[in-house]
């Protein structure tokens, strides 16, 4: 995609840079085609700029023991990515991988630097971007300390849908279907705890899931259970 | 009589750093400073957020309540450091209370006149942008050190966090400049006081510490950081 005439006004970049400055972002950007299921990057590996989602889902993960990997945050079009990179020192703490196909945008840190100070609406929102992911951040701490299995299915259900939202054809569908193994992961339950939760909130008419579809009919009620503030 | 941020000897306070020569006069102009005695809130959990603070004296512990369980120390913040900014961004809600742990002297500076300064001052958006992505590090390291590590390695690592926060006595360059309470030890580490308290003995045996009353000397820092970050296993 040329970000001289991208639509998708949902990237951060098209909605905060000036139009003369995306003809800078065309020039110096990378374009990445990438399969599902391929690493992006993974933890340790050097950072060298910022990526900007332009269409698909990413995982993200830490890798919390030897073998256990666990998903921190899920990445859709148009959103940050890699950010957790911008530091002192210089390599990714986190791994990210495709979901589905994906495209994907690199910019370089020294333009992204650039076009921050040249841009201050990009600037201001990178800065506010990452108190959101501060404060998301430690929420999933608390999730993992504190709450109950239901808790921790309903608040990730809020997560998945604050990411990707509705579906723009199906009424009440999450613009996503994720495995149960890799929902449960990201809720910190087990599969089958994910299960019996599923089955408790389709019995109260808040979710319905078809395969691996999940709808969401009360999304009031799901963030109630859930107990964390709205965001965005 | 208010400190003119103008004249301020501050170098390190990101608004001295960040903002222009013609911004200064502004943040005085509307900011208001408070002392605080030892032990006073600052601001609590679920408060909305109306502005950001600046230490400009002091020691101050930010805890969350996680529920009706213990509370939990997210950080810890000295001189010349920013306050609040947990707060920012999502609903505008502090998730988070700030404690002092010394007398303190803080300036409060008004959200709407700091949003002005971060857009007029685009030094100060990516200082802060780079600011936060440290702290999101650090909650992202606290995560795993919650999950997976021994007492042991909870522990070193909030020896490492005081000591990264207030550093060493001036003199007396192996002494904690500030050692908190076992208790906020304990807090910091997501642990319990007891294991604190075991965990302190076993790194003194090791000759790793050693404790002077309520006080901690590092003796190897290094192997501390090394136990921290868990590379020994």
């Amino acid at each position: 995609m040329d970000c001289r005439d991208c639509t998708n006004k949902k990237c951060y970049i098209n909605a905060n840079c000036l139009n003369s400055w995306l003809e800078f972002v065309e020039k110096y950007k990378t374009r990445k085609l990438i399969s599902a299921g391929l690493k992006l990057f993974s933890e340790g590996d050097l950072v060298t700029g910022i990526y900007v989602v332009c269409s698909g889902k990413l995982k993200i993960t830490m890798k919390t023991d030897k073998s256990d990997e666990s998903i921190i945050r899920l990445a859709g079009d148009g959103q940050v990515l890699g950010h957790r990179g911008i530091s002192k020192n210089m390599v990714y703490p986190i791994s990210a991988e495709t979901l589905e196909d994906s495209e994907l945008a690199f910019i370089p840190h020294e333009e992204f630097f650039t076009l921050l100070r040249q841009n201050i609406d990009l600037s201001f929102y990178m800065m506010m971007f990452f108190a959101d992911e501060l404060m998301r951040s430690e929420q999933k701490l608390r999730l993992h300390v504190l709450k109950s299995d239901n808790e921790k299915v309903a608040s990730s259900l809020c997560m998945l849908l604050d990411t990707f939202g509705y579906s723009k054809e199906e009424l009440n569908k999450i613009d996503f279907a994720m495995k149960l193994s890799e929902l449960s992961n990201f809720a910190e339950v087990s599969k089958s705890v994910m299960s019996k939760v599923f089955k408790y909130l389709s019995d109260l008419k808040i979710i319905e899931r078809v395969k691996d579809e999940i709808y969401i009919l009360n999304e009031p009620a799901l963030r109630k259970i859930a107990n964390i503030e709205e965001s965005l | 009589m208010k400190r003119l941020c103008e004249t301020c000897k501050h170098h390190n306070c990101f608004i001295n750093k960040y903002c222009s020569e013609e911004w200064k006069p502004i943040i005085t102009f509307n900011k208001t400073t408070t002392d605080y005695p030892a032990g006073a809130t600052i601001f609590s959990e679920g408060e909305p957020v109306r502005g950001i603070y600046e230490i400009y004296y002091g020691k101050i512990k930010v805890v969350s309540s996680f529920g009706n369980k213990k509370d939990r120390i997210f950080c810890l913040l000295s001189q010349e450091q920013m306050l609040g900014f947990h707060g920012l961004g999502g609903n505008m809600i502090y998730p988070v209370t700030a404690i002092t742990l010394v007398p303190s002297q803080v300036t409060f500076i008004p959200i709407d006149i700091f949003y002005k300064a971060v857009k007029a001052n685009p030094g100060m958006a990516i200082f802060l942008m780079g600011y936060y992505a440290d702290q999101l590090r650090a909650s992202n390291s606290r995560l795993k050190m919650y999950s997976v590590m021994s007492a042991k390695g909870k522990v070193s690592s909030a020896l490492i966090t005081i000591v990264d926060s207030f550093g060493f006595e001036k003199q007396d360059n192996t002494l904690l400049n500030f050692t908190p309470s076992r208790k906020d030890i304990a807090s910091l580490a997501g642990t319990t006081y007891e294991t604190v308290i075991r965990v302190l003995g076993e790194l003194e045996k090791e000759n790793i510490i050693e404790l002077e009353g309520k006080s901690v000397r590092v003796l190897d820092l290094h192997l501390l950081k090394m136990l921290a970050e868990e590379t020994n296993h």
